[in-house]
């Protein structure tokens, strides 16, 4: 019986953009900056198509939570190859305030209400780097997590992850349904061209509140400020050894 | 602001393709297929060398490669016809329309570049099209209906959410009561199914299906193009 997979797409500040700290420090300018799909959800996209090319998986369903603009980041991921896609409408405040916590709930409402047997995820988003929301969602539905995979092989509704952790690569077997994150070498994900992009624009895209998931978003985590990293210093040069060791005892370093 | 106009586009980057499509090799149209090297490099640099980010007008879609088949293999149908096209994008039904022998055809889209690519090819086919709008009659149809003499009314596959189904659902029964007979392509969409056909029901019936067998349009949802008539 092929699988029916949940792919939660984030649409982030693009990777190659310069930060800016805003100047009351209550965030990063955000304002006609470019985003993009963040890159680990694009891996997660890939590889749920991947497993929708090879027959594992019959449905991928694409959903994103936050303003309107969201819709571009779900078109991509129609275009890519999800079969529809959903949009969980929050704007404004709202969304400036949307913590990890929160999109789980989201996620997990949906993923019970669309009856899904795997939900991919990116790692991690490129903005907050929180690294939470798929743990917390396996949390939420007490499903088993594999996070971090490298590689992820299905069969028989169990998903053996290979993971990357800090000791090298752990090997996993968890029963579906799971919750299974994306880490940088699962896969290269495949690029949108203009045709699809186009005819991803009949697919169709539902749109829903977090009132209609009976989700309430409220944050839990106060942000107290934003700052950049300090400017780097510049460094300096020295010509010989001797003077080498004069400067690190001036500076109390030896 | 674009830099690059319709027409710059057409005779630069979209050139005249001969047999645009399987399913109707009578038409030669400047669109955009796989054997076109912007088909396949990454949507933005497209979009960054078409200095466009929703060319409609550059696809011959399966809807019109469907009503243009359709069109030509029932010429009886068409013959002495004041046509409307709406939505007419690269003009393929407009064209085929004309070639099938109606009297006189407009070509609709709130595009102004569908306008300047229909245009454009239907000069490569050698034909005329009789008049270019680009009202939006999906808002106002009484007002199209009354300024012109339309007997014909074709609509592209169009019905892909709810409400422009639902426009489009008014649209057919404003048509209706002008006695204006309705020719629409349909893949299958869902909105099609359950708003128009569920309302029209037997007003409407599915004359024709064409498989959709160009590579290049091949989804895995949809087969086939159905040909709905009133």
């Amino acid at each position: 019986m092929a699988i029916r997979i949940l792919v939660g797409v984030k649409r982030a500040i693009d990777y190659a953009v310069k930060i800016q700290v805003k100047t009351d420090k209550t965030g990063v300018v955000t304002d006609g900056v470019k985003h993009s799909m963040n890159p680990f959800d694009e891996i997660a996209v890939e590889e749920a198509i991947r497993l929708k090319e090879k027959k594992i998986a019959q449905e991928i369903i694409a959903v994103s939570c936050g303003p309107a603009q969201c819709q571009e980041t779900l078109r991509t991921a129609l275009a890519l190859g999800a079969d529809r896609a959903i949009h969980v409408e929050v704007s404004g405040k709202d969304y400036e305030m949307l913590q990890p916590l929160a999109v789980s709930k989201l996620i997990s409402a949906i993923a019970k209400k669309e009856n899904v047997d795997l939900i991919l995820l990116g790692k991690q988003a490129i903005d907050d780097d929180s690294n939470q929301t798929g743990q917390m969602v396996a949390g939420l539905l007490s499903w088993p997590q594999a996070v971090f995979a490298s590689k992820v092989d299905i069969k028989d509704k169990q998903a053996e992850v290979v993971r990357e952790i800090d000791g090298g690569l752990e090997t996993i077997r968890v029963k579906l349904p799971a919750v299974i994150t994306a880490d940088l070498r699962l896969n290269q994900p495949r690029f949108a061209n203009l045709p699809s992009i186009q005819k991803a624009k009949k697919k169709p895209m539902a749109k829903m509140s977090p009132k209609d998931l009976g989700v309430d978003i409220k944050p839990h985590l106060e942000y107290l400020s934003y700052e950049e990293p300090p400017k780097r210093q510049g460094g300096g040069r020295v010509s010989s050894v001797d003077e080498l060791i004069s400067k690190l005892k001036e500076k109390g370093l030896i | 602001m674009q830099m690059k106009t319709c027409e710059y586009i057409l005779h630069h980057l979209l050139p005249p393709v001969r047999y645009a499509c399987l399913l109707v090799p009578e038409l030669t149209l400047s669109i955009l297929t796989s054997s076109n090297p912007l088909w396949h490099v990454p949507y933005e640099e497209a979009m960054t060398k078409l200095d466009r980010s929703d060319p409609w007008w550059a696809f011959l879609w399966p809807g019109s490669q469907g009503l243009s088949r359709y069109l030509l293999d029932n010429k009886s149908l068409i013959r002495g016809r004041h046509v409307l096209d709406i939505g007419c994008g690269c003009g393929a039904s407009a064209i085929a329309a004309k070639m099938a022998g109606a009297m006189n055809v407009i070509a609709n889209d709130i595009d102004k570049d569908a306008l300047i690519a229909t245009c454009h090819n239907a000069r490569l086919n050698n034909i005329t099209i009789d008049k270019y709008s680009s009202d939006n009659i999906l808002e106002n149809s009484l007002l199209t209906f009354k300024k012109n003499t339309i007997d014909m009314l074709i609509i592209g596959d169009m019905c892909y959410d709810d409400q422009l189904a639902k426009q489009i659902l008014n649209l057919i029964i404003v048509a209706r009561q002008y006695h204006i007979h309705v020719l629409l392509a349909d893949p299958g969409r869902y909105s099609f199914k359950s708003i128009v056909f569920n309302q029209l029901n037997d007003k409407m019936k599915c004359t024709c299906e064409y498989p959709i067998v160009d590579r290049d349009y091949i989804e895995s949802d949809f087969k086939t193009i159905q040909i709905w008539t009133t």
